[in-house]
């Protein structure tokens, strides 16, 4: 599957298709996307990646352990849900400020957001931790 | 979309599923199980989506305005579903349908990777794909 | 401290010091068992802390508060019996522990013996300190569960896990019936709480007005025999003796079988006065002790005579409490307060003489034995002093309540009156010629004679000090309250006597009591017993004859039939619900799916095929559920793998055209990625299997699963007709809820993410959780490699 086409091509998609998945994850709440669709989506560039260049290529330019990625997504998720219960709401009760970013101008800020980060980073390590550990099997 | 090819073309697809989860290859049993989650998300979609025509995100132009039904459920008089009160409409489809279908979606990708690992490992321990064979070798 | 502070401590130290024994045996190596005696002698002086008051006739209940919402606090209670108890065990404790020093091997596993004592021991010491019916239940239980755990030691032999089978299911299955009876009592008075009722007098005039008194009484009864082997539960006793003797000692003589008479004592105040408890209580423990007296004769084994020693003795005290009038509702209380406080101490030092016998001879079996008082002098005296206290000899502590039961049994026979007068007198004397024939036959079958076989080591030898000490101790006790009875009644049976009553007890015990009618009970005994020994050997062989002749008639062989019975059904049950192959399984899931789809269908729509149905389709809509059907069929009938997981991932692409159609945008994205990255794990896969695998289907299992899947066809079809139709729901679709409040309350347009993270945000957060485990699955299936491939 290594022709020169893919190589070329998926070199230069993968940074737009990350890209677009975190625009796809940030703009989740109010359009199409959220965390799982984000996730998936990352997950589908890097083994793309995988497919065209072969894990061994992958690695030595990037090696990961996609197995933090899924323990770091709980912790932000959980964390989310805990940070509702310090000022003494229910677990994972959500809240919503608007706030002057620079660059940006004026954004909403929900704290579902930081759940949905939670979900994209166990999304996309739990599927290529699964990817990997398999590709890795000789 | 038409409602009764729907519904002939989802349940055809349980009964090829169905079908195919009955085979001794473990491989087919994989397959089926994933033509069978196939079928059971568009079940449940296809459930929610003759309520409305609209996408179930808020556009700007209706964004203050609710979707125009009243909550009553007055037992009494017989009434048991919502009413819809004149001249409103269900302008959106079914969302939270959808919201379940996505998470199992995902869920089936994980689910079916593991089930694919187990086959592959059971074949790399047994030798074999056939389970009638590995329920044999079990002893 | 205060006394409910050191209660608690008491009962608590253990199961935690126990709980970190493993990382204490890395330092202290062999020692251990030293470890386990501070353990329990911390126990015993927390105890002693909150003696005093209690002694002085006082009482101490605190509780914390444990299940507000059902009205049950943890509670513990001290009162005379109690605090006895508590002396007991944790003084035995501190004793067998010491003991075990000697007797266990170092290369056994010592952290777990030590580990399951001191559960032991914090279980028995929360039961009997516990206030609360259903917190006795607990503790109660648990320590047959621990003494099940000490009796299957040695778990390789398969008598021991025979009796520990048996320990458990005889006692375990007797708490079930208890706590029956608990209920039965709470619902009579509402309460769970014992104090209550106990210092009530209007609730337990209640009880005994109620027409649920017999039952409460029964069930409790049937808890209290099976822990104290009482009636037919004798059974798991005589096969409790295959655990290590200081276990024996311990929990089979001197406490865990005291269980059921601290229980009968307990609720003596609530049930006592009545005919129901003299006849049932007073009946059980008379046949019982006769009974057990009996078969006492046929026993070889040092440890299985000592066993029905023990029942016929703990049916003593049995009896002694069911003794009761309505005028005087505690005659033999008393009595067999302080006979179960003499037995403790002269039957825990029976067997630790008989696990030196044993440990020294390398056998138990007293047929062997003879004359092993030149060897092991001491180890003689000090277990004729123990056998000849439970035979009732003066000036032993036996003798004295000894005395006690047959002046008790005479009183009671008096009060009742007839034939009563004579023959509740002549059952006692009977146990006691049963008992003083047993006695004797210890000390004469292992120590006096000749040598009855050369099987026995050539040089045997008095054990070691640490050995030696723990029952001189304890037969030194036994001559001490014999010669002074005045202290231990004044400080543990009075207050002991005045807990049960609910009154205060003046009792006057002392060796001679001048020519009474008991003393002379007590001649006959000896004379008789003595006879009765001359033609022991007679009887036990007449015993054996009777058993080979009637195999069936013993509790044994009911029991043994029933648990094999159990095991049988069980095994052929298990085989046909549990065949093994996968696809009996998914049948039967299918059939019960359909019979649950179908059969309500066909009975509430009216009409299956609806009236008006809609078959109009535009072209490009055909074409696409055209093209999904297609490749399912090609999926399902494709022979290499590679083909038809190519039509399946055909499939999945239209479906997320479908969902395109059915306005659900998130959907078809979700689905379009997942399937890319499904279709490249099953490539993954299949290029380490065989390509191919042809599966030869017969035609008759052809034909049966397409019916099948034809059925589920049907089912669904009929489903999705009847369902696009409209049918109205019974209950209002919650989906309009999400549609309201989507943007005001949760500030997000798009409804489908706002449910995911925000509505259902605790749905979402376990679906992570099956992703993350599923990850790991994976890896550990990956990395669980078994070496020889």
């Amino acid at each position: 599957m290594t022709t020169l086409i893919a190589r070329t091509v998926s070199k230069a998609c993968l940074p737009i298709i990350i890209l677009f998945s975190v625009s796809l994850l940030l703009a989740g709440h109010d359009n199409p996307g959220g965390g799982f669709i984000g996730g998936v989506m990352f997950a589908t560039a890097v083994s793309l990646m995988y497919v065209v260049f072969g894990l061994n290529y992958i690695e030595a330019l990037y090696n990961n352990n996609w197995d933090k990625w899924f323990g770091i997504g709980l912790l932000v998720a959980s964390l989310t849900g805990i940070g509702a219960m310090l000022f003494g709401y229910n677990f994972l009760r959500s809240m919503s400020i608007y706030a002057t970013l620079p660059l940006v101008g004026s954004t909403k800020i929900i704290s579902t957001t930081f759940f949905d980060i939670g979900v994209y980073l166990v999304v996309i390590g739990g599927l290529l931790y699964i990817f990997k550990s398999m590709g890795e099997d000789k | 979309m038409n409602h009764m090819i729907l519904a002939i073309t989802i349940a055809m697809l349980f009964g090829i599923g169905t079908f195919m989860i009955l085979r001794k290859d473990m491989i087919r049993v994989a397959i089926g199980i994933t033509i069978l989650s196939h079928a059971t998300n568009l079940l449940i979609v296809s459930s929610g989506a003759f309520l409305g025509d609209k996408v179930p995100i808020i556009t700007d132009q209706n964004a203050g305005s609710s979707s125009g039904f009243i909550f009553t459920d007055d037992l009494s008089q017989g009434i048991l579903a919502p009413i819809v009160s004149n001249g409103a409409q269900a302008i959106y489809v079914d969302p939270l349908v959808q919201a379940l279908t996505l998470t199992a979606i995902v869920i089936s990708l994980a689910t079916t990777a593991f089930l694919l690992i187990l086959c592959y490992r059971v074949y790399q321990e047994h030798g074999t794909t056939d389970l009638s064979e590995i329920r044999r070798l079990k002893g | 401290m205060d006394p409910f502070t050191a209660i608690t401590l008491a009962v608590f130290l253990p199961f935690i010091l126990a709980a970190i024994l493993p990382a204490v045996e890395k330092v202290l190596k062999g020692n251990i068992g030293w470890y386990a005696s501070a353990v329990s002698f911390l126990s015993l002086l927390l105890i002693a802390l909150a003696a005093p008051e209690i002694i002085h006739g006082g009482t101490i209940q605190k509780s914390v508060e444990w299940l507000p919402s059902m009205g049950i606090d943890f509670s513990f209670y001290m009162d005379g019996l109690s605090i006895m108890f508590g002396f007991i065990v944790s003084g035995i404790a501190v004793i067998i522990m010491s003991y075990s020093n000697g007797y266990m091997s170092k290369k056994e596993d010592l952290a777990r013996y030590y580990q399951q004592l001191l559960f032991f021991m914090g279980s028995m010491l929360g039961m009997v300190f516990s206030a609360n019916l259903l917190q006795l239940f607990i503790f109660w239980e648990l320590t047959s569960i621990t003494s099940f755990m000490l009796i299957g030691y040695w778990r390789n032999r398969p008598m021991s896990v025979y009796g520990a089978t048996k320990s458990l299911l005889v006692t375990a299955g007797g708490g079930v019936f208890m706590l029956a009876g608990f209920l039965v009592l709470n619902i009579i008075t509402g309460t769970f709480d014992l104090v209550t009722i106990m210092n009530d007098p209007s609730i337990i005039a209640n009880i005994k007005a109620h027409d649920l008194f017999l039952p409460a009484l029964v069930l409790i009864l049937i808890g209290a025999a099976s822990k104290s082997a009482q009636g037919p539960f004798y059974i798991w006793l005589p096969n409790a003796m295959e655990a290590p003797t200081p276990v024996s000692a311990f929990l089979h003589s001197a406490t865990m079988v005291k269980a059921g008479i601290y229980l009968i004592a307990r609720i003596h105040p609530i049930f006592s006065g009545t005919e129901a408890w003299f006849i049932l209580v007073s009946g059980l423990g008379i046949i019982t002790m006769l009974a057990a007296g009996f078969l006492a004769f046929r026993q070889t084994d040092i440890k299985g005579l000592l066993a029905y020693s023990t029942i016929s003795q703990l049916a003593y005290m049995v009896a002694m409490y069911g003794y009761t009038t309505y005028q005087y509702p505690g005659i033999g209380v008393a009595s067999a307060t302080f006979h179960l406080l003499n037995h403790a101490t002269f039957k825990a030092c029976l067997f630790l003489v008989a696990g030196i016998v044993a440990h020294e001879t390398a056998t138990r079996d007293i047929s062997k034995m003879g004359g092993l008082r030149k060897e092991m002098p001491i180890t003689f005296v000090i277990g004729t002093i123990a056998a000849l206290s439970m035979a009732g000899v003066p000036p032993l502590n036996g003798f004295l309540s000894k005395e006690m039961f047959y002046e008790s049994s005479l009183e009671m026979g008096h009060l009742l009156g007839g034939p009563f007068e004579i023959l509740i007198p002549l059952f006692a004397v009977l146990g006691g010629v049963f008992t003083f024939a047993y006695s004797i036959k210890f000390i004469d079958g292992i120590f006096l004679g000749k040598r009855r076989s050369r099987v026995l080591p050539k040089h045997i030898h008095e054990p070691s000090l640490v050995m030696l000490v723990p029952p001189a101790l304890l037969s030194a006790i036994v001559i001490l309250i014999g010669l002074f009875p005045s202290v231990a009644v004044q400080y543990i049976i009075e207050p002991a006597s005045s807990a049960i009553l609910l009154e205060d007890v003046h009792l006057h015990v002392s060796l001679w009591h001048g020519f009474t009618t008991a003393l002379l009970m007590t001649v006959i005994t000896f004379i008789a017993g003595i006879a009765l020994y001359k033609r022991y050997d007679a009887i036990a062989a007449w015993q054996n004859r009777f058993n080979e002749i009637h195999p069936r008639f013993s509790v044994n062989y009911v029991y043994d039939s029933i648990v094999d019975g159990a095991k049988g059904k069980s095994k052929s049950f298990a085989a046909f619900m549990q065949p093994g192959p996968l696809k009996p399984y998914l049948v039967s899931m299918l059939l019960l799916f359909l019979f649950l789809g179908a059969v309500p269908a066909i009975l509430v729509a009216s009409v299956i095929i609806p009236a008006n149905m809609e078959f109009g389709i535009s072209f490009y809509e055909g074409l696409l559920l055209a093209i999904m059907v297609v490749s399912a069929l090609g999926a399902a009938i494709l022979k290499k793998y590679l083909h038809a997981i190519i039509a399946v991932s055909a499939l999945g692409y239209i479906i997320s055209l479908v969902f395109i159609y059915m306005r659900a945008p998130d959907l078809a994205m979700t689905q379009i990625l997942v399937e890319t990255l499904l279709t490249i794990i099953f490539l993954l896969v299949i290029v380490k299997v065989p390509q191919t695998f042809t599966e030869k289907i017969g035609r008759s299992v052809l034909v049966r699963d397409l019916l099948i899947s034809s059925a589920v066809f049907a089912t669904i079809l009929v489903l999705l007709m009847n369902a696009f139709q409209g049918i109205a729901s019974p209950f209002e679709s919650i989906s309009y809820y999400f549609i309201e409040n989507s943007l005001p309350l949760a500030q997000g347009r798009n409804m489908v993410n706002v449910i995911l993270v925000d509505f259902r945000g605790f749905d979402t957060l376990g679906e992570i959780v099956v992703i993350s485990l599923a990850g790991l699955g994976v890896y550990n299936l990956i990395k669980s490699r078994s070496d020889d491939t």
